[in-house]
């Protein structure tokens, strides 16, 4: 296997130092804008902040062991829950795989040195630790408790650090779009000579179309969040009944904004499958080109179908017969991407390492979490099911079980080329195993609980419900004990000298054509694309990198 | 004219910006003076197609949107959004009828405070207890 | 009017000018991308104020006799003469994008200038304005003190009048700011028709702020 990198014509390989050790010092990382120190700085972010909103949910878990309280009153239990989901939805999942994997690898996978604006993509880093520092500051002012959706009138009239976690999802809400920003003109401008867009990864893709709802939907997101601080702080009387306002018009705002978002979550969770799911089957993937255009679809969908959200807010019934029936037509294109992946794992030759596993897991998760939204996109269930349990277990398979599993799948498949190491691969299988585990305990009796009643943000609940919550809690210390062995593990392998091939699992696309970890400037030379980047045919054009006549 | 361009892109001369100018001023007036006929429940759709004329001008000259059929797409895009927006929350907003002070049995008030025709001061007022900040 | 010679370094064969940023293959490629950029941004500055936009037009449409007696308060003069300012503003802008595209360096700062001059109006007007309304009392939300009124209700007029006009003044603040530093880098002789794209895309976004104004005016100062 191929160490490192070949000059053409020099006949030997040649050892520049890589991007982690050059330049050197805390300095040099706190104002590079090379794409993988910053993918890296928002990983270890990204991570940081989910180690504190999964301690907010083993404390959520902790005090639902018990029908009457059990670890902490009413009003902190409400603090404590939106601050959970504010912390996750803001600071981990929308993130997560769009900044930490995706500024890592999008210009890798295109042979790009950099995405196209560098200098943009610190700033998206400071900005985002800047709304970071806010939200955890609105700690000191009283917390928070009006759940992550701000829902008025309660938003607009409660004490609490309201007008600051409004405030820090704003500035959050800038990163996301200097995200978007970037990707978009790297994807459209930066690739390789000869990659076309049928040439790229699916990755790619799956990143453009994130993109674009992070450019759409973002702003209206921010506009909102305005609104509430005028609401507070002037008095304006939009959302105020008593002022002429409504307080409905406040969901569609929100919602404009919050329902694509979640497709800023899931797409990025494809993406790295789509990936992942080829390399490990050497095969490529079926469907390209059925799997792009779904990406685009789900992304352009998404934006049609918010009030689904809202079916029993006092909206009129004729907007929800329209919601629900446009939300069903995002099961297809999601539908599209399940059985491509499976098709390409069909006849292929697999091998179960971590990142298969986890990508595994997600195939039947994330089916899991998208059948279970069609119960709640028809009206007339919904009607039964909002706000109980049903929802809190459906958006936790989509949103946690997808989403964080696939960046765990992401994680342990880039992490040769980020770090030139590997973990122990044993203890990588044994933490999925004990992540899926623990996870559908977790969640699984919760779809039960909702359809019997239970009602979601409830501090306490009727006895009958107990043991599914015993259960759930149960369930929320094996994850967290996965997830913790997880963490151990992937430290452990720093203890590692580096030392990793260019491609230990024998992928197709171009970041494993360069060195594990590459250099700071990705390539030498400029790659030009040989083969398809899923091309597992037994004996394909000959791979190197090229350097171009300047 | 420089024949190192940094790029083959049609360069558009201070005559014809002049006259989009022009237009744009005269396309002003025409919106001040229409908005002194009563056009009925088409007053706002001439507003805003007279406001559109001049958007396009600024857009496709200023901007140079004739010559970027690509960045025209984008923007086009963000716009037709825009649209989705307004159309679909009207869905509901436009089909339900908000609870006003004419469609209860007994009148209430629509602002606190301000009793129904007299001349009024109208009252602001906030719920109790809201904080300043 | 003096044509500016292309500098030396940037008129080399297959020049490497020094503004062309390491991961380019070439400028034209880094020029494209700086405007695609741009106009995903401007996207996002539609959707926001458009929010704006729809809210104030939902509660136009439900409370419209408000509406209609509030904005009789606000001087249809001064907001014409604030899109005409705005315009003109436009079109100094413009051509200063040409006066780099052809390398007249000379012009370009005169014309950023002259920019930045309406650009300056367009905000003492706006304080004037602004003045007339806090002496009268009409100000947004629970601090609307205006006396006299016969149509209740006025005060939601005036919230989406402040935060409407309050945002796209910050907008017209931030772009005198980018122009501003435009002006010290033509001084420097950094822009030529090798390089000029920080003055299309700032150009770009200072038609955007008159785009939003030219939806703004009739919306809120000639409603009947």
């Amino acid at each position: 296997m191929s160490e490192g990198v070949l000059h053409a014509g020099a006949g030997h390989a040649v050892h520049h130092a890589d991007y982690l050790e050059e330049p050197k010092g805390l300095w040099s990382w706190l104002t590079t804008v090379d794409h993988k120190r910053i993918g890296l700085m928002y990983m270890w972010s990204v991570l940081f902040f989910f180690l504190v909103g999964g301690i907010f949910a083993l404390l959520i878990r902790l005090e639902l062991l018990t029908p009457k309280q059990t670890i902490m009153d009413a009003e902190t239990y409400n603090r404590v829950f939106t601050l959970h989901g504010a912390i996750m939805t803001f600071l981990v999942i929308i993130p997560a795989i769009p900044a930490a994997l995706g500024n890592f690898a999008l210009p890798l996978l295109l042979g790009a040195k950099d995405v196209a604006f560098p200098r943009l993509n610190l700033a998206s880093l400071y900005v985002y630790w800047t709304g970071a520092a806010m939200a955890v500051a609105t700690l000191a002012l009283g917390g928070v408790d009006t759940g992550w959706t701000f829902y008025t009138p309660y938003s607009t009239t409660t004490g609490g650090g309201v007008t600051l976690m409004v405030l820090a999802a704003f500035v959050l809400g800038f990163s996301s779009i200097f995200t978007g920003v970037n990707f978009i003109a790297t994807i459209h401008k930066l690739r390789a000579p000869g990659m076309g867009w049928f040439e790229m990864p699916l990755f790619c893709w799956g990143m453009y179309a994130t993109a674009l709802i992070q450019i759409l939907a973002t702003p209206v997101l921010g506009i909102t969040l305005l609104l509430i601080v005028m609401e507070r702080v002037l008095g304006v009387g939009i959302f105020d009944p008593q002022l002429g306002g409504d307080p409905v018009l406040f969901q569609h705002f929100f919602w404009f904004y919050s329902h694509p978002a979640v497709y800023i979550m899931i797409l990025p969770a494809m993406a790295v499958i789509s990936e992942v799911i080829p390399t490990f089957s050497k095969k490529t993937i079926f469907g390209y080109k059925a799997i792009a255009f779904s990406s685009v679809a789900i992304a352009l969908l998404g934006f049609l179908v918010w009030a689904h959200h809202m079916f029993v807010a006092g909206m009129s019934l004729f907007a929800g017969a329209i919601f629900s029936f446009l939300t069903f037509f995002i099961a297809i294109p999601s539908a599209i991407k399940v059985f491509n992946w499976i098709a390409t794992m069909w006849r292929g030759s697999i091998s179960l390492e971590a990142p298969m596993l986890h990508a595994i897991s997600f195939l039947l998760i994330f089916t899991i979490g998208g059948l279970t939204g069609l119960f709640l996109a028809a009206l007339s269930t919904d009607v039964h099911l909002h706000d109980t349990y049903f929802v809190v277990a459906h958006f936790h398979y989509v949103m946690a079980g997808s989403n964080l599993i696939a960046m765990l799948a992401g994680m342990h498949y880039w992490w040769p080329k980020m770090y030139g190491r590997l973990y122990n691969k044993k203890l990588a299988a044994i933490s999925a195993a004990v992540i899926f585990i623990g996870f559908n305990l977790t969640f699984l009796p919760q779809f039960v609980l909702g359809s019997r009643g239970m009602p979601r943000r409830y501090f306490n609940y009727l006895p009958q419900f107990q043991d599914l919550h015993v259960a759930s809690t149960i369930g929320s210390w094996v994850l967290a004990a996965g997830l913790f062995l997880t963490a151990a593990y992937l430290l452990a392998s720093f203890r590692q000298p580096k030392g990793m091939t260019a491609n230990p699992w024998g992928g197709r696309s171009l970041e494993w054509e360069t060195s594990s970890p590459p250099t700071t400037h990705n390539f030498e030379g400029q790659p030009v694309l040989q083969h398809g980047p899923y091309d597992y045919r037994p004996e394909p054009a000959p791979v190197g990198v090229k350097e171009l006549a300047h | 004219m420089s024949h190192v361009n940094e790029h083959a892109h049609p360069v558009t001369g201070p005559k014809t910006y002049g006259l989009v100018l022009l237009a744009l001023l005269v396309l002003t007036v025409i919106t001040v003076q229409a908005s002194y006929f009563d056009f009925g429940p088409w007053n706002t759709v001439v507003a805003l197609l007279i406001a559109s004329a001049k958007g396009s001008l600024v857009a496709l000259f200023f901007m140079h949107l004739r010559h970027d059929k690509f960045n025209a797409v984008i923007f086009v895009g963000g716009l037709l959004f825009l649209a989705v927006f307004l159309i679909w929350t009207l869905f509901d907003i436009a089909t339900r009828q908000p609870v006003l002070p004419s469609n209860l049995k007994t009148p209430v008030q629509e602002f606190p405070g301000a009793p129904l025709g007299a001349p009024v001061r109208p009252s602001t007022g906030q719920p109790r207890g809201t904080p300043a900040l | 009017m003096s044509t500016a010679t292309p500098s030396a370094h940037a008129h080399a064969e297959h020049g490497h000018t020094p503004f062309l940023q390491h991961h380019f293959r070439e400028m034209s490629q880094q020029f494209d991308a700086a405007r695609i950029g741009m106009w995903l941004f401007l996207v996002t500055e539609v959707l926001l104020f458009g929010g704006l936009f729809v809210g104030y037009g939902i509660m136009h449409a439900r409370h419209p006799e408000a509406f209609v007696a509030a904005h009789h308060h606000l001087d249809k003069t001064l907001g014409a003469l604030n899109t005409v300012v705005l315009l003109v503003s436009s079109f100094t802008m413009v051509l200063s994008v040409w006066a780099a595209q052809t390398s007249r360096k000379k012009l370009l700062v005169l014309f950023l200038l002259l920019t930045l001059a309406c650009a300056g109006t367009f905000m003492v007007v706006k304080y004037f304005e602004y003045s007339h309304k806090f002496h009268e009392g009409l100000l947004p939300g629970k601090y609307y003190s205006h006396k006299g009124d016969t149509v209740p209700g006025q005060f939601l007029f005036f919230s989406f009048y402040f935060m409407m006009t309050g945002l796209h003044g910050i907008h017209v603040l931030l772009g005198m700011a980018a122009i501003a530093w435009l002006v010290v880098r033509a001084l420097k002789g950094h822009f030529s028709s090798q390089y000029y794209s920080p003055v299309e895309i700032t150009g770009l976004y200072w038609h955007l702020v008159d785009l939003i104004w030219i939806y703004l005016f009739p919306l809120m100062y000639l409603i009947s």
